[in-house]
């Protein structure tokens, strides 16, 4: 029976630490002991077998993945500022791993939490008519307001609840259950949605050009409207069943234009959206299951994909006339 | 890393290049499966670039990067669901695994590994496949030299009596 001491010389053998003098004991206890002999016999064949095993070469997809995520370091941003940011993104991640759809924001990334937040957008709205939008820029030091996107003059007519486009919405059946459906209406109801109206960066956020730009381009339309995206949304939180769907919607070509439309890529630097991504009120939303049951019903990518949705939600207005006209629905 | 952090934006690719390998397959080691291990891989780097600032010299870089791989994949294995799939049960190569002679040796590695408890892993996954001394080890994991050693050596022996199991 080996003792500790001999058994201790021999894994040291095996790692090569041994002293000379060291390695001699050890090749006299083997000559003499067969229990030594078969246990540095074992102990090599472990470490030949992880030799063998050798490197894996990482996904070329993986490095890309990580370079788009990283913020382009800039030599004028202030010291302060850098690392408020750092500490910001910081807070977001670990907040993030700890949500429901944990595994979906992180292997999506920026890409997909930018798609999630114009789904978002859709279901919320702009903001309320009348209120000022804040802008983080005026309460961070160093941080520079988006830079707005201007729309054409609302007119009366654009708010009005007989509004065409809002009424030819509704007169669609699957838009109808949408808004009448217990998701639909809890996400309405809830403080996170009410709070999150109030986010002066998520507020701030809705009206960059950056924004409307990518709402308006063709990849995110055929994105909205593909297969892919929709089973991304409707998957489970489980590895598998997003791994899959993830993987479909990296193939899309829309989703690869996507990434690569400057607006798309200004939309993920803008320090204002990472900051709304950072909200509590905004994850709290992301991560609430009736907000994902909403998401994911097909209904809602029905609507996401239609140009006449898309128009609604980028106007203020219009927007609000349709949450008003699917709160009436639902009394 | 100093040239990131004065703005030289080529700098990251490099970094990236440096370590990515490295520590993927760290991950891959820890958690056995590859998107898992590109998971955690790249939520290293986004955490190292965003803490740059915060990185203290007088230590090395590479017990700095690899604490936090280490560290990535210990909470992602506490975050696992206690559902195991079948590729995990049977030691299933991931996608894109060749079939030659490596991949008898990866699931029995799999499977092996598997057996250990995490913080014992890390130590066997720093030794065999990042070739970290013990005193490496123990920087990275910040513990004792002597605990590297016991971690290590109950490790191996686990290891064994469990290879000659699966043989048997």
């Amino acid at each position: 029976m080996l003792n500790t001491d001999q058994i201790e010389l021999i894994q040291r053998e095996i790692d090569g630490v041994n002293t000379p003098e060291d390695s001699a004991r050890v090749r006299a206890l083997v000559a003499a002991d067969p229990e030594a002999q078969a246990l540095l016999a074992e102990l090599r064949e472990v470490g030949q077998l992880f030799e063998r095993v050798g490197e894996r070469a990482p996904p070329p997809r993986l490095k890309r993945a990580i370079l788009a995520a990283l913020q382009t370091p800039h030599v004028e941003m202030p010291q302060s500022i850098s690392r408020w940011f750092a500490v910001l993104l910081q807070s977001t991640t670990e907040r993030l791993e700890e949500m429901v759809m944990t595994k979906k924001a992180i292997l999506i990334g920026a890409t997909a939490v930018a798609i999630v937040i114009a789904g978002a957008y859709v279901v919320t709205g702009y903001p309320r008519l009348g209120g000022a939008a804040g802008t983080i820029g005026d309460s961070i030091s160093g941080v520079q307001p988006a830079a707005r996107y201007h729309g054409r003059a609302l007119t009366q007519g654009d708010v009005t609840l007989d509004n065409p486009q809002i009424a030819a919405l509704f007169q669609n059946h699957d838009v109808l259950n949408l808004v009448k459906s217990d998701a639909f209406r809890e996400v309405m109801k809830s403080d996170a949605f009410h709070m999150l109206q109030q986010n002066g960066a998520f507020r701030e956020i809705l009206s960059t050009q950056a924004f409307h730009m990518v709402m308006q381009g063709d990849a995110y339309r055929e994105i909205m409207k593909s297969d892919a995206y929709r089973e991304v949304m409707k998957s489970d939180p489980s590895r598998e069943a997003q791994s899959h769907a993830w993987r479909e919607l990296q193939a899309n070509a829309a989703f690869q234009a996507l990434q690569s439309n400057p607006s798309f890529q200004a939309l993920q630097a803008n320090q204002t959206f990472r900051a709304m991504q950072s909200d509590a009120s905004f994850q709290a939303l992301m991560a609430s299951n009736s907000f994902q049951s909403v998401m994911a019903k097909d209904a809602m990518h029905v609507l996401q994909a239609s140009q006449l949705f898309r128009d609604v939600a980028q106007n203020a207005q219009l927007s609000q006339a349709f949450l008003s006209e699917a709160n009436r629905f639902q009394q | 890393m100093g040239r990131y952090l004065n703005g030289h934006s080529d700098a990251a690719a490099a970094l990236v290049d440096r370590y990515q390998q490295r520590l993927f397959n760290v991950a891959l080691r820890m958690l056995g499966n590859m998107q898992d291990a590109e998971d955690v891989t790249q939520t290293v780097f986004q955490n190292a670039f965003l803490k740059l600032d915060t990185y203290d010299p007088k230590y090395k870089f590479f017990s700095w990067i690899y604490r936090m791989a280490v560290n990535e994949s210990l909470n992602a294995i506490k975050r696992r669901q206690p559902t195991v799939t079948l590729e995990d049960e049977l030691g299933i190569p991931a996608p894109g695994a060749t079939a030659d002679h490596k991949t008898e040796a990866e699931i029995r590695v799999g499977m092996a590994l598997r057996a250990l408890k995490p913080d014992d892993r890390a130590v066997v996954v720093l030794k065999h496949f990042a070739s970290f001394s013990y005193q490496e080890i123990a920087q990275v994991l910040e513990i004792p030299v002597q605990t590297v050693k016991s971690r290590l050596f109950t490790a191996r022996e686990r290891l064994r009596l469990t290879l000659r199991e699966h043989v048997e």
